[in-house]
C-alpha cells in the first residue's frame, strides 16, 4: 500500500485539511505527484516543513518512490538537522526557505521545493516499500531516527470512508512526531477533515478554532487533556472521540473527560516511537486488562517480567536508523522502560523503571538533579524521586540530609528550592523538599532508590 | 448583605482565598523571574492567570505544604477547577474532617 493509492480511493471533492481560513482538497494533496517525481526513485530525503498540508502533499508524492524520508519537526535546530542528515546518510534536505545551514559542515544539498529537488536527481531503483523515519523524543541522549513504513504506522488506522467523512480531527500534536503522524494518517486515510490551528496559538485559541470547525475527535497527552478540561469554552465541542497517549493515564482525567463529553468514546493508546502502537484501552479505567497479556488485542505481544513491561511488534524494525544497535532482545521483545504492577484484573503503570520522572511530558533524570544539589554547601546527601501531581502527572521531589543538623529546615528548603530553579530547567527544579536526618544505604553504599 | 456578618462558610472562603492568593503570588514570582503577579479575582480563569501547567502543578504542591491537604487526592470527584474562585471553593469543600 502507498499513501497516494489510499487517497485516490476517497471522493474527488474530499476536503482533507482545514487550516486558518483555508480548505485543502484531496486533489491539491495528490497533485504533487508528477512524472518527474520518478527521478527521486531510491533517494534518501530529509523533510523539515512547517505547513502540514505542504508536508502531506510531499509525503504523498514520495511514498513508494524514494528509499527513505525522514520527518523532522520544524522546531528542530539547523545543527541537529545536519546531524540527522549526516548520520542517516541523506542525499538532500527539503525544508522551508527560512532555515539556513551556513557554517555547518557536511550538509547535503538543501532544497525548498519538490520540482527543483527532483530535477537534481538521477533515478535509481524504486524500492519495495518506502521507509518513514520518525524521531524519538530523545529521552536518552540525542534524539534518534526510527524506521517505519506506511504499513507499520497505519496498522491500527480504521479505514471507513463513509464514517470517516463525518469525522473532524483536531490537531494538537506536532505532525512529525509519532502521535501527530498517527492523527494525520488516521484522518486523511479515512477521508476525515483535519483541523490544523497554527502551532504557536494558545490552547484557548486552538479550542476556539476546533469549536468553529465542529471538531469531533481529539488526541492529546494526559497533561494537555488536564489543561483542555480547564479551558472555559471546551464544553462547546461536541466530542465523539477523545484519545490519550504518551504519559500515564489516571482515573481522574478519564472521568473528567467522560463528564465533560458524555457522547465521547475515550481511548487510551499505549505506543512508543520504537514499538509503534502496542494496544489501546477504552473501558474508562486506568491501566489495562490483565487478559491483554494472554490475548493481545492488536496482535502486538505484551508481557510483564519483574514488574517491567515488554512489547513485541513484529512489523517494526528493531534498530535505530543508521545504527547496528538493536533496541529489542533476541526474542524481539522491546523493553518499554515502564514499571507496572498487577492488581487483580488490571495492569497499572507505576512510572519509569530507570527512575526517569515524566513532568507533563518532559523527562527528568533524578541523577542530574541530585548532582546539582550535591554541589550546594548545605547538602550532605540527596535522593530525588517522582511526586504524583494531578496536573502534570509527576513533579520532582527530593529528600535531603543537611550537613549541619542545626540549620533551620524551613529556611534550608527555601534556599534549595531557589537554588534548583536557578541551576536547572524549570521542569527539573524541586517542587517539594523533605529534610531527613539520614538515608538508608544499600550494600554497595548507595542510597536506596525506590521504584514507585 | 451585611458585610460584618459573613457566614462561617464565607469566612472560610475568604480566609482560604487570601491564603491561596499568597502562595499563588509566591509561585508566580518564582516561575516568572521575580515579576509580581497580576491582579487575581474570583472569576480569573486559571489558564489566563499567568501560570502554565507546570506552574499550576507547583501551586498545588505548595498549597499542600501550606494547608496540609491536597483536595485533588481527597476528592473522589473528577473535577478540575477553571477559575480562581472555583479553586478556592474546591479547597474549602474538601477540608479534611
Amino acid at each position: 500500500m502507498i499513501l497516494r493509492d489510499s487517497l485516490k480511493k476517497l471522493p474527488n471533492n474530499s476536503i482533507l485539511i482545514l487550516s486558518t481560513n483555508k480548505k485543502i482538497y484531496r486533489d491539491e494533496i495528490t497533485t504533487h505527484y508528477k512524472k518527474n517525481i520518478n527521478r527521486l526513485a531510491g533517494a534518501r530525503v530529509l523533510i523539515c516543513l512547517s505547513d502540514v498540508s505542504v508536508a502531506l502533499s510531499i509525503i504523498t508524492a514520495l511514498d513508494g518512490i524514494v528509499e527513505a524520508f525522514a520527518l523532522i519537526s520544524p522546531a528542530t535546530s539547523s545543527k541537529l538537522i545536519s546531524l540527522f542528515a549526516v548520520s542517516g546518510n541523506f542525499e538532500a534536505i527539503l525544508c522551508n526557505d527560512t532555515k539556513t545551514f551556513n557554517d555547518l559542515k557536511n550538509v547535503p544539498p538543501v532544497f525548498h521545493d519538490l520540482d527543483t529537488l527532483a530535477a537534481s536527481f538521477t533515478p535509481r531503483k524504486i524500492p519495495k516499500e518506502t521507509r518513514w523515519l520518525i524521531t524519538t523524543s530523545g529521552t536518552t541522549g540525542e534524539p534518534k531516527l526510527v524506521s517505519h513504513t506506511l504499513m507499520s504506522l497505519s496498522r491500527t488506522t480504521k479505514v471507513d470512508p463513509v464514517r470517516g467523512a463525518n469525522v473532524r480531527w483536531g490537531m494538537l500534536y506536532d505532525y512529525t512526531r509519532f502521535a501527530g503522524l498517527q492523527v494525520l494518517l488516521q484522518s486523511v486515510i479515512s477521508g476525515s477533515k483535519l483541523i490544523v490551528p497554527p502551532f504557536k496559538d494558545s490552547l484557548d485559541k486552538k479550542i476556539k478554532n476546533f469549536i468553529d470547525h465542529d471538531c469531533t475527535h481529539l488526541s492529546a497527552t494526559p497533561t494537555l487533556w488536564r489543561k483542555i478540561v480547564m479551558t472555559t469554552k471546551v464544553n462547546q465541542i461536541n466530542l465523539l472521540q477523545a484519545t490519550l497517549g504518551g504519559e500515564i493515564v489516571d482515573d481522574r482525567i478519564l472521568s473528567a473527560i467522560a463528564k465533560l463529553f458524555p457522547k465521547a468514546r475515550i481511548t487510551h493508546i499505549f505506543a512508543s516511537t520504537e514499538a509503534g502502537v502496542g494496544f489501546s484501552v477504552s473501558d474508562n479505567r486506568e491501566g489495562f486488562p490483565l487478559s491483554y497479556l494472554k490475548k493481545p488485542p492488536l496482535g502486538v505481544d505484551i508481557k510483564v517480567t519483574n514488574g517491567k513491561l515488554y512489547v513485541r511488534n513484529k512489523r517494526v524494525y528493531s534498530k535505530y536508523f543508521g545504527s547496528d544497535i538493536s533496541f529489542a532482545s533476541k526474542g524481539g521483545w522491546v523493553d518499554t522502560g515502564d514499571s507496572v504492577e498487577i492488581k487483580k484484573d488490571r495492569v497499572l503503570f507505576r512510572g519509569r523503571e530507570d527512575g526517569v520522572i515524566n513532568v507533563g511530558g518532559d523527562k527528568v533524570y533524578p541523577e542530574e538533579v541530585e548532582n546539582v544539589l550535591l554541589k550546594h554547601p548545605l547538602v550532605a546527601a540527596v535522593r530525588v524521586y517522582a511526586k504524583p501531581n494531578p496536573i502534570t502527572g509527576f513533579l520532582v521531589a527530593a529528600d535531603v540530609t543537611l550537613i549541619d543538623s542545626n540549620t533551620d529546615e524551613k529556611e534550608a528548603r527555601k534556599v534549595l528550592q531557589t537554588y534548583s530553579l536557578e541551576a536547572l530547567d524549570r521542569h527539573k527544579a524541586l517542587a517539594s523538599i523533605t529534610i531527613v536526618p539520614r538515608f538508608d544505604l544499600n550494600s554497595s553504599g548507595k542510597i536506596v532508590r525506590e521504584v514507585l | 448583605m451585611n458585610k460584618t456578618r459573613l457566614s462561617n462558610d464565607q469566612n472560610n472562603n475568604l480566609r482560604l482565598f487570601n491564603q491561596i492568593l499568597t502562595v499563588y503570588k509566591e509561585v508566580y514570582s518564582s516561575q516568572n523571574k521575580g515579576k509580581s503577579a497580576p491582579e487575581i479575582k474570583n472569576e480569573t480563569v486559571l489558564l489566563d492567570s499567568g501560570l502554565d501547567s507546570l506552574g499550576h502543578a507547583i501551586l498545588i504542591t505548595r498549597l499542600e505544604e501550606k494547608l496540609g491537604y491536597d483536595p485533588f487526592s481527597i476528592s473522589t470527584e473528577a473535577y478540575y477547577p477553571r477559575t480562581f474562585g472555583e479553586l478556592v471553593e474546591f479547597y474549602n469543600a474538601n477540608v479534611p474532617a
